[in-house]
């Protein structure tokens, strides 16, 4: 098993004052940083990259983005045997892992960099009401549903009906985030934010008000994942990737099977515990994409955490804050931390550095197994990776 | 300078639907095999297999699946209208279908409300299906 594929290396890009990147940046500086960070931390360097992984929503318009060879090109990385584009919306670099882990384990390459990088913030390029009323999201979009955040709203609603969660049991979500964020220097919003604040932050798309958003940040990040074999000989001590799984089912909110249920997390988490042969309470950092606190609620629920139904009182009094007994988010999501367009690599680089013990003030108390779990889309996409600092 | 709201980019999978709308018919996908009806994607239904699938008139009355009020327009073409409505609407026959409801009242609306089509004429070209609550 000397193949066994492990994360040795991550790095996030520090942002300044409300999550911008410093002037002068791109998306490939920003990327390139990363790189060197995540390589430096490893004891790597670009030159023993054989594989690629990438995605984002910069690139050159019109013929297509093509990341991956804009990347290798501007990096100067010597042909890679393997290279990976997938773009299923912010859960895609989970999937960038999990597809890394089958490449390496079957011998097609031997170290893969995962890479991502944003301006969003800084080219203002995110707004509510850009997307083409195209294919079969053309119904919603002459509606006027304001994407994304209208599309969670929906689910938000129905879940609100279905199950009697309410507006405070969101804004639970969103005070133990930022609680976090408060011990992330690196987070963009780390003033401490009441249940009060949360509840009078100003509507959106009901019944999701500003509290229950992410941020809107530059960003970047890069994961390295290589053999056990080659991670032997290196600076980090190997997290090994116990399990994944993936699915998806809609690209428009209407054509989600159930509004109140995340069913393709359910999907997706349980192929990944099956595989790792853990389950939920063998879990001791729990990290899921929070593009909206309502994702938070839908994705506890699905993975089986609690029942569904139960996310309302499975969040209340803050068990979800540090020092409740169910770690979650603890880099202060992308609720508070940052939230460039594509979160979910976020995820992995937290649940790396808590296994490693590297924390700082929000280091959990030894932890041993993380299951982090992307959402991409409007809740289209779901990707679950099981990580542990223990081989077996 | 008035801004344009959103036109669909109508093709093959849509066309009889908006086409209908011009004549006050709501019209969607039936599938003869596993007698389903749908618009435009096939994921809630069963008819992924479905080859026979046909374009019928329906009743255009329904329930609300869920709702949003929008309050952060969609883009400057959507401000004058806030607060309003976005729904998915869950059609007698089945299928759903998100567009707008209009009411005066946009506090008092429930999921399972009932509601029926109302045609919007936008200009000649386009009108569009929104749907009113049925007391």
């Amino acid at each position: 098993m000397d193949k066994k594929p492990c994360i040795v290396g991550v790095s996030d890009f520090p942002l300044s004052e409300r999550g911008r990147a410093s002037e002068g940046n791109s998306e490939l500086t920003i990327q390139k940083y990363c790189a060197e960070e995540a390589l430096d931390q490893a004891g790597l360097k670009l030159s023993d990259i054989d594989g690629i992984a990438v995605a984002g929503m910069w690139g050159v318009p019109g013929p297509g983005l093509m990341q991956p060879n804009l990347l290798v090109e501007y990096l100067g990385i010597k042909y890679p045997k393997w290279i990976e584009g997938t773009n299923i919306g912010g859960s895609t670099f989970l999937v960038h892992v999990n597809h890394a882990f089958q490449a390496i384990n079957a011998g097609l390459c031997e170290t893969v960099l995962v890479l991502y990088g944003s301006l969003q913030k800084s080219n203002m390029s995110r707004v509510l009401g850009d997307r083409p009323a195209l294919y079969s999201n053309q119904f919603e979009v002459v509606s006027g549903l304001p994407l994304p955040v209208g599309a969670y709203a929906l689910a938000a609603q129905k879940h609100m009906s279905t199950f009697g969660s309410t507006r405070e049991t969101l804004a639970e979500i969103a005070v133990s985030t930022r609680s976090w964020a408060t011990m992330n220097e690196n987070a963009a919003f780390r003033e401490p934010l009441s249940i009060e604040d949360a509840m009078q932050s100003k509507p959106i798309s009901s019944p999701l008000h500003r509290s229950d958003c992410c941020l809107v940040t530059d960003g970047g990040g890069a994961v390295i994942i290589t053999t056990e074999a080659k991670a032997k000989n290196l600076k980090t001590k190997p997290i090994y990737i116990k399990g994944f799984g993936e699915c998806n089912s809609h690209s428009s909110i209407n054509y989600m099977p159930n509004m109140d249920k995340l069913e393709i997390a359910t999907h997706s988490s349980k192929i990944a515990f099956e595989q790792a042969k853990l389950n939920t309470t063998d879990i001791d950092i729990t990290m899921l994409y929070d593009s909206f606190t309502i994702t938070v609620l839908l994705t506890l629920e699905a993975i089986g955490f609690c029942n569904f139904g139960e996310g309302k009182d499975f969040v209340r009094n803050q068990r979800t804050a540090p020092g409740g007994d169910f770690a979650l988010n603890t880099n202060g999501g992308g609720l508070s931390y940052c939230h460039p367009g594509m979160y979910g690599i976020f995820t992995i680089i937290e649940a790396a550095r808590q296994l490693w013990g590297v924390c700082g003030k929000r280091q959990l108390e030894k932890p041993v197994n993380a299951l982090c779990h992307g959402t991409g889309g409007v809740l289209s996409s779901s990707t679950t990776l099981i990580l542990s600092n223990e081989s077996n | 300078m008035e801004i344009k709201k959103p036109r669909p980019t109508i093709d093959i999978d849509s066309k009889t639907y908006w086409d209908a709308a011009k004549n006050k018919k709501l019209m969607i996908q039936y599938s003869l095999d596993t007698k389903e009806y749908f618009l435009y994607s096939k994921q809630l239904t069963n008819t992924a297999d479905s080859k026979n699938v046909e374009w019928r008139e329906v009743s255009g009355k329904g329930k609300i699946y869920s709702y949003t009020v929008v309050h952060a327009p969609a883009g400057p073409a959507f401000k004058d209208d806030t607060p309003y409505i976005v729904a998915s609407i869950e059609l007698e026959e089945g299928a759903r279908i998100i567009s707008n409801i209009i009411t005066q009242d946009i506090e008092n609306i429930s999921i399972g409300d009932s509601v029926k089509v109302v045609f919007e004429k936008q200009d000649d070209e386009f009108t569009i299906p929104k749907f009113e609550i049925v007391k």
